[in-house]
């Protein structure tokens, strides 16, 4: 699956960039604000080849810009011999049928069309991933593989939570947590969950094209996900929606429960079996988490930089939680990658946590700590209540802030926190 | 082993039928398909009138529509050949079609149900009762198209 992806995206740019002595003097368009669309506006953009616009039959995303581009319905197009016309697969045919009764010359639509295997490598494909998959069913004989395909901390928390739950629902005797990240296996072991396995990402795909071609009921596997994940992303957009959050719908869709009756909580290390850093001070330190993986939108050091300062004036020790070597650690603070056995009792004796929206905030949900959480700018109103602890009933909401952050008030947002911390 | 070889053959079969299916009726290639595998009216209904939306306006080539119980729609029978090609296709050989275009990932194949992979209808009934089911229907199959 990875691989076609990558067939596909390459198929894009190579298209755009064989079509690259034509496009250049022309008004081109491309058809459809869609994720492939995206990766033949990006290619365009390295080729500097300007995108007039973009057309959608979609009435609610004309009038919007996508990518600094103006989006408009197909009637607006104003058909030229300069006027060339992208199509990068979904009903290709009948968007080509569309531009056509619209006056389009034929030669000016460019369709990329999905990469194609021939049906023979399909079947050599499936064979090869059914051999993993026999290979697991070998190893782990009786053992049901429930299989976490989604490396995100948070829903791996969420899966800890509720997985004894599952098991017992499901009346599941024997079974192995298989993830392809070392990070969801710790979370995971956290609830005391043993036997977690770590596979490669490649034998996960291969584990996928399994149980989509056969179905999960003839094989002994079992796919811990939400069914079709913009199906999940639609229905949070339906208005009626806005009292469900994420753990709500996790809980439902993903564990097939309704309730919080089989929920657990992770078990921590006590605090003194910690060897705590020296430089914390009981009450006076505070932990930023200023990166976030999944949701990519990050906020400028400078105003990280400010609240250290502000922080250093008032005696906090200060901390950077960092967990790669691209997330640089916050002048003026101490860099800290805490293991996540140790996290809450050391936040608990910290006192302070103040970082922006990430699956880490749901590990320390359960902190006494102090915690102000900030919520990412393209986070609508909707996407904040979906993702908020509040609403998920996460830990003890007397001692949570959440922050909506906004660029342009900034300076208000800092001095929120001013305010919260004493 | 068997499971594999069980599998390969329903395929073929799948392949098959549907090449049969696709000349009898002259279904034109590149056509969008829709399965329609559950007798569920509620389901099938706003299944039908998105399709017809979305041809009406240009968004989709005329869908063509397989459904192995034609009573589970209600579109008016008169006008049916005029919007759609539907085409009446045994339970046993749907099953078949619907593992070959699995298989395959055929991107023109679409099937209209709320099970999984791509809905979990009991979930939806206990999170959102109250929720208008058509509004779920095209949110989830459709995509709001």
């Amino acid at each position: 699956m990875v691989d076609d992806y990558f067939r596909w995206v390459s198929k894009i740019q190579r298209t755009v960039a064989d079509n690259k002595n034509i496009l250049r003097n022309s008004d081109v368009y491309l058809f459809g604000a869609s994720d492939s669309t995206k990766v033949a506006a990006l290619e365009l953009k390295n080729l500097n080849i300007r995108v007039s616009g973009v057309i959608d039959n979609n009435k609610n995303k004309c009038g919007t810009v996508w990518m600094g581009t103006p989006i408009i319905p197909p009637k607006s197009l104003k058909v030229s011999n300069h006027t060339f016309v992208i199509i990068c697969g979904g009903d290709v045919y009948a968007k080509k049928k569309q531009l056509l009764s619209l006056g389009m010359a034929e030669s000016n639509i460019i369709v990329v069309l999905p990469s194609a295997k021939s049906h023979l490598e399909i079947i050599w494909d499936f064979i090869k991933a059914y051999a993993v998959y026999w290979g697991l069913k070998k190893k782990y004989r009786e053992r049901k593989m429930i299989i976490l395909p989604i490396n995100a901390t948070g829903d791996a928390y969420l899966t800890g939570r509720y997985i004894k739950g599952y098991i017992t629902q499901n009346n599941i005797q024997t079974y192995v947590l298989l993830t392809s990240s070392k990070s969801v296996k710790k979370i995971l072991e956290l609830y005391g969950e043993t036997y977690v396995d770590v596979i490669s990402l490649g034998d996960m795909d291969k584990l996928k094209e399994v149980v989509d071609k056969v179905g999960e009921s003839k094989l002994n596997v079992v796919f811990l996900m939400f069914w079709g994940l913009y199906a999940h992303q639609n229905l949070i957009k339906i208005e009626e929606f806005t009292t469900i959050s994420f753990l709500e719908m996790f809980r439902g869709a993903v564990m097939g429960m309704n309730d919080e009756k089989n929920a657990r909580l992770p078990v921590f290390k006590p605090l003194n079996e910690i060897a705590l850093n020296e430089k914390i001070v009981k009450g006076k330190t505070v932990l930023l988490a200023p990166y976030a993986s999944t949701f990519d939108d990050e906020i400028d050091v400078e105003w990280w930089e400010e609240l250290v300062l502000y922080l250093k004036t008032k005696n906090y020790i200060v901390f950077s939680n960092t967990s790669s070597e691209s997330e640089s650690v916050i002048r003026g603070t101490v860099g800290a990658s805490w293991k996540y056995e140790e996290l809450v009792p050391i936040l608990d004796f910290c006192g302070y946590f103040i970082g922006v929206r990430s699956g880490l905030c749901e590990v320390i949900s359960s902190s006494s700590c102090r915690k102000i959480i900030i919520y990412q700018e393209y986070m609508s109103k909707r996407k904040m209540e979906y993702f908020s602890l509040k609403n998920m009933g996460l830990g003890d909401s007397s001692i949570l802030t959440e922050i909506k952050w906004e660029d342009k008030k900034k300076e208000q947002i800092l001095n929120d926190i001013r305010e919260k911390i004493e | 082993m068997r499971l594999l070889i069980n599998i390969l053959w329903n395929v073929f079969w799948g392949a098959l039928l549907w090449r049969i299916y696709q000349s009898f009726n002259h279904i034109p290639r590149h056509s969008s398909i829709y399965i329609f595998p559950e007798q569920d009216l509620v389901l099938n209904d706003v299944g039908i009138n998105c399709l017809q939306r979305n041809y009406a306006k240009g968004a989709l080539s005329k869908p063509v529509v397989l459904c192995a119980d034609l009573n589970s729609i209600s579109f008016p029978k008169e006008k049916r050949s005029k919007e759609f090609i539907i085409v009446k296709v045994s339970k046993r050989d749907l099953k078949k079609i619907i593992i070959y275009a699995n298989f395959f990932a055929k991107m023109e194949f679409h099937t209209v149900s709320l099970d999984k992979p791509d809905g979990n209808r009991s979930f939806l009934a206990n999170q959102f009762a109250g929720v208008p089911s058509t509004d779920i229907i095209e949110y989830c199959i459709f995509n709001k198209i």
